[in-house]
């Protein structure tokens, strides 16, 4: 009984901390990185960690949006995310390709 | 003058599934943990995307392998569900490739919209059911009104969604029947008197002393958590993110519980990884979910590249290849998980 006890402690807990340590390591980057656009250029601005290595990159002003469609004409790797109360484009470099799998 | 006859306190059954300390992790601690997932993305929408990968990585692909622990665990099973195992693939290939041809990705989001729907809510009834028999059928209580009332929240959800016609989920367009509101309303209300209804018959249950704590939490955990995603969270991407860490891990956690039971008696030797893996202790409980990871995460790795490599040869882009072999892999699990788990199809418990 009391191996039965420690074996499921076991299992939820390397599940639980696994899933917050990956889940921290995978949030650092995309979380911070303002994800900046240029929309006058339509083009988007430089990786997320080439912008974090430069230190001092300028945020630029978000690039609203409807739909992701909207987003993937500046960048493929962008997409819709509603951020307060109005949508704007922002882009991970984490973004699943196919997160089909439940 | 007093009769004789004394009341008894009114008492409760537990009827977990394996202990106290199992079963609340199970319902109670899933639930937090999906909720607090969920409830980051819905505070922060931009912790969607991370939270999305981590769910992904940790709980999905591994929780579609763990159903391999079952249906080819030992030589048996693999002679038994060799038609599950190597047929069904290719057909469930060729039907979402005819999908995609015919419906182009829209097509495929709503297929799967609507598949891990039936999915996640067959799953709970499933587990439902579970806790039923573990508490000695509960007779009290009817089985055709108890899948009623469990299904009655998602269904009010699933109305409520197209209701709302979202114009995309998990960022590709969506497309879902247009439902006027007093129809969401309509079922809110019926499915509101059937837990009400539910909620009369354990307070009888418990005056009686046949409550069984196992399935009542079960059910509540339930009703919470559909309550919860499909009706209360306005975001469908977050919504679908708490139903499925929910679903995910509670489909681990079940099956490394089954696989503890049948390999109680010791490492065999026809299945011995999965029943080494399955023995008491700490350490062993550690490795089978790391053992999973280490299985599942290159091999999906592995088909989403393979996908990419495809649609570089044949140049094409309409439908990602990663997309339609990933959802390949999902559907097989869904119709897999269908069959091998129902009862007629095992002669020991579950």
């Amino acid at each position: 009984m009391v191996r039965r006890a420690s074996s499921s402690r076991g299992f939820f807990l390397s599940a639980l901390l696994s899933g917050g340590l990956l889940g921290l390591l995978l949030a650092a980057p995309s979380v911070h990185a303002d994800m900046a656009v240029d929309p006058a250029g339509g083009k988007a601005s430089s990786s997320v960690s080439e912008a974090d290595a430069q230190g001092s990159v300028k945020e630029a002003p978000p690039s609203p949006c409807k739909t992701t469609k909207d987003c993937q004409k500046i960048s493929a790797s962008m997409v819709c995310v509603k951020v307060g109360k109005a949508k704007q484009c922002v882009g991970s470099p984490h973004r699943p390709m196919a997160p089909v799998n439940t | 003058m007093r009769t004789g006859s004394s009341q008894a306190p009114p008492r409760v059954a537990t009827a977990w599934l394996a202990g106290p300390l199992f079963d609340l992790t199970f319902i109670l601690g899933i639930a937090l943990l999906a909720t607090v997932m969920s409830g980051i993305t819905v505070l922060w929408p931009l912790w969607f995307l991370p939270m999305l990968s981590a769910h992904t990585w940790l709980f999905g692909y591994d929780h579609l392998l763990s159903t391999y622990t079952k249906l080819a665990g030992s030589p048996q099973e693999r002679a038994k569900n060799w038609r599950l195992m190597w047929l069904l693939p290719p057909l469930v290939l060729l039907l979402l490739s005819a999908v995609g041809k015919t419906s182009g990705i829209d097509g495929l989001y709503l297929l799967y919209f609507v598949g891990q729907f039936f999915h996640t809510v067959r799953q709970s009834w499933g587990l439902a059911q579970q806790y039923r028999h573990r508490a000695g059928g509960l007779p009290w209580d009817p089985v055709w009104l108890s899948e009623v009332t469990l299904w009655s929240v998602p269904l009010w959800g699933f109305l409520y969604r197209c209701a709302q016609q979202p114009e995309e989920f998990l960022y590709q367009p969506l497309w879902l029947p247009k439902v006027p509101f007093v129809m969401v309303k309509l079922a809110g209300f019926l499915s509101a008197a059937l837990w009400l209804y539910w909620v009369y018959t354990r307070v009888q249950a418990y005056r009686r002393g046949q409550l069984a704590v196992g399935h009542t939490l079960y059910m509540l955990s339930h009703l919470l958590i559909y309550l919860g995603s499909y009706v209360l969270i306005e975001e469908i991407n977050s919504g679908w993110l708490m139903v499925n860490v929910w679903h995910n891990v509670q489909y681990l956690a079940f099956v490394w519980q089954y696989n503890r039971r049948r390999f109680a008696s010791g490492v065999t030797t026809d299945s011995r990884l999965v029943s080494w893996l399955s023995q008491p202790g700490y350490r062993r409980g550690v490795l089978y979910f790391l053992a999973l990871l280490a299985v599942a995460t290159p091999a999906y790795y592995l088909v989403l590249q393979a996908g990419l490599g495809i649609d570089r040869v044949l140049k094409q882009a309409a439908i990602p290849s990663a997309l339609v072999l990933s959802l390949t892999l999902t559907v097989h699990h869904y119709i897999v998980d269908g069959i091998i788990w129902k009862r007629r199809h095992n002669t020991a418990p579950l």
